[in-house]
């Protein structure tokens, strides 16, 4: 099998007490790979994730996707298929729904057409209403900020998502329908995978068929 | 002085600096007055140009000196934005509005060219602040738009427009409130010095068009240079490169 992505010898040129955060790591993400990546705090988990995708710098390393090198200009399109989502969702001023279409005014998406019907089939398995979609997105909790975050990411139809503690901030009852999402969603296509960061030792042994454990800059 | 002792018997605590102000303002027109004074007798290109050259580069530190997030080039950006955009009117307006006859005329170049840095200056600054100031607090939406494939530029420009906009504001509103609420300066010296209004008011006119192009331009290029400095070609925002608030 080839990998989806590889990531090979990347070393942070961000550094703590003059040691890079990361050091020469390299791994690779097979497809239906469901990746738990754990470690304690401060170990570099989101930087990881966040180097990955080019929004943290890297000093040196490469990262290959379908095996070709990722170059400069095709970062903008490599992102929108390696959807990162961060720890704290960032939403944007105005409607649920302003915020799912935000993306396809970019020249990335200039083909793609927003499509309501899936994005209700979607926040229905949250337990969400039509009316969500009109609420503003600053009075949402935590918990549904990560939700309009996630359905803000799959309408985009990406291959890899890199999740940050998605459920952090959810009830049992839909972190339970996120993790049994996302199953599904990696299973529907052959060509899907996702990392998912999390501390809780339960969910890592639920979520996780392959598991990466960082500390201190390496890993284990 | 009057100022001075009400500030005092408000215990304004604005006392000291207040007297520091008035102290430098006289004794810096002064040193202007007999430098200038010295450059209109020696009839010299080379120290027309020398003394413009400074008067520029002042207006371009005086611009960032207070910068709220600086980044590493800061000052170059502005010095490239306050040239550009002061000496490219300035020879606009002395060579095809007024007419000037030659460069070493410092009569009209330099006060010109002080009308012009004095306001572009303001509007490069206010730019340069909001911008920086803008992606940092934003950084997350900016962040969240690379992350969902924008390009920079994409994700740069509501900083940009907002960076610009903001520049701009003031020298709209002097403009729109022109002879209403204020009679801009030169032309208060002009009218005291017995010029008649319609004279005075047709040289304020152009004034005041050369030094709002002028704004408008210096802002453009100052958040557009801001905008080369943090974002690279990998469409990264270069959020490390920003300095802490001062």
């Amino acid at each position: 099998m080839t990998p989806i992505l590889e990531i090979k010898n990347i070393t942070s040129e961000l550094s703590k007490m003059g040691a890079p955060i990361l050091n020469c790591l390299s791994f690779s993400l097979n497809p239906k790979d469901r990746l738990v990546l754990k470690g304690p705090s401060g170990s570099g988990k989101s930087l990881l994730l966040r180097s990955l995708i080019f929004l943290d710098p890297i000093r040196s390393g490469e990262v290959w996707f379908q095996n070709q090198k990722v170059k400069p200009e095709e970062i903008p399109n490599y992102r929108s298929r390696v959807i990162y989502l961060g720890q704290k969702p960032s939403l944007l001023e105005g409607s649920v729904e302003d915020n799912l279409k935000f993306a396809f005014q970019l020249k990335t998406h200039q083909n793609k057409k927003y499509d309501r019907l899936s994005v209700l089939k979607v926040i229905k398995l949250f337990n969400l209403e039509e009316s969500f979609l009109n609420q503003p997105a600053k009075y949402l909790s935590g918990g549904e900020g990560q939700i309009v975050a996630l359905v803000r990411a799959l309408i985009l139809e990406p291959q890899i998502l890199l999740l940050d503690e998605p459920t952090a901030s959810l009830d049992a009852n839909r972190s339970e329908a996120f993790e049994k999402f996302m199953f599904q969603w990696v299973e529907e296509s052959q060509d899907r995978a996702f990392i998912w960061v999390t501390h809780h030792r339960e969910q890592e042994e639920k979520v996780g068929t392959a598991f990466l454990s960082l500390e201190t800059g390496n890993l284990k | 002085m009057g100022s001075g002792l009400l500030g005092l018997y408000l215990r304004l605590k604005i006392t000291k600096s207040l007297w520091i102000a008035a102290v430098r303002t006289a004794l810096q027109l002064f040193a202007m007055g007999f430098l200038l004074q010295w450059i209109f007798q020696a009839q010299s290109l080379i120290w027309v140009l020398v003394m413009m050259a400074a008067m520029t580069w002042v207006a371009a530190w005086t611009s960032t000196e207070r910068s709220v997030r600086p980044f590493p080039g800061v000052l170059w950006n502005s010095l490239l934005a306050v040239w550009l955009s002061s000496w490219s009117l300035l020879i606009y307006g002395s060579f095809v509005v007024f007419h000037i006859s030659k460069w070493s005329d410092p009569q009209y170049v330099i006060p010109l060219l002080g009308m012009i840095l004095g306001n572009s200056l303001n509007g490069i600054c206010l730019a340069l602040d909001r911008f920086t100031e803008e992606l940092f607090s934003k950084r997350d939406q900016v962040e969240l738009s690379l992350s969902l494939g924008a390009t920079a530029w994409e994700a740069a420009r509501p900083a940009l427009v907002t960076a610009i906009r903001t520049g701009t504001l003031p020298i709209i509103n002097s403009m729109m409130v022109a002879g209403l609420v204020s009679l801009p300066g030169m032309m208060t010296g002009q009218l005291i010095a017995g010029v008649s209004p319609l004279e005075a008011v047709k040289y304020q006119i152009v004034i005041m068009f050369l030094i709002s192009t002028s704004t408008i331009l210096g802002t453009i290029v100052v958040s557009f240079l801001g905008y080369l400095k943090l974002f690279n070609s990998k469409h990264q925002f270069e959020y490390w490169k920003v300095g802490q608030k001062k």
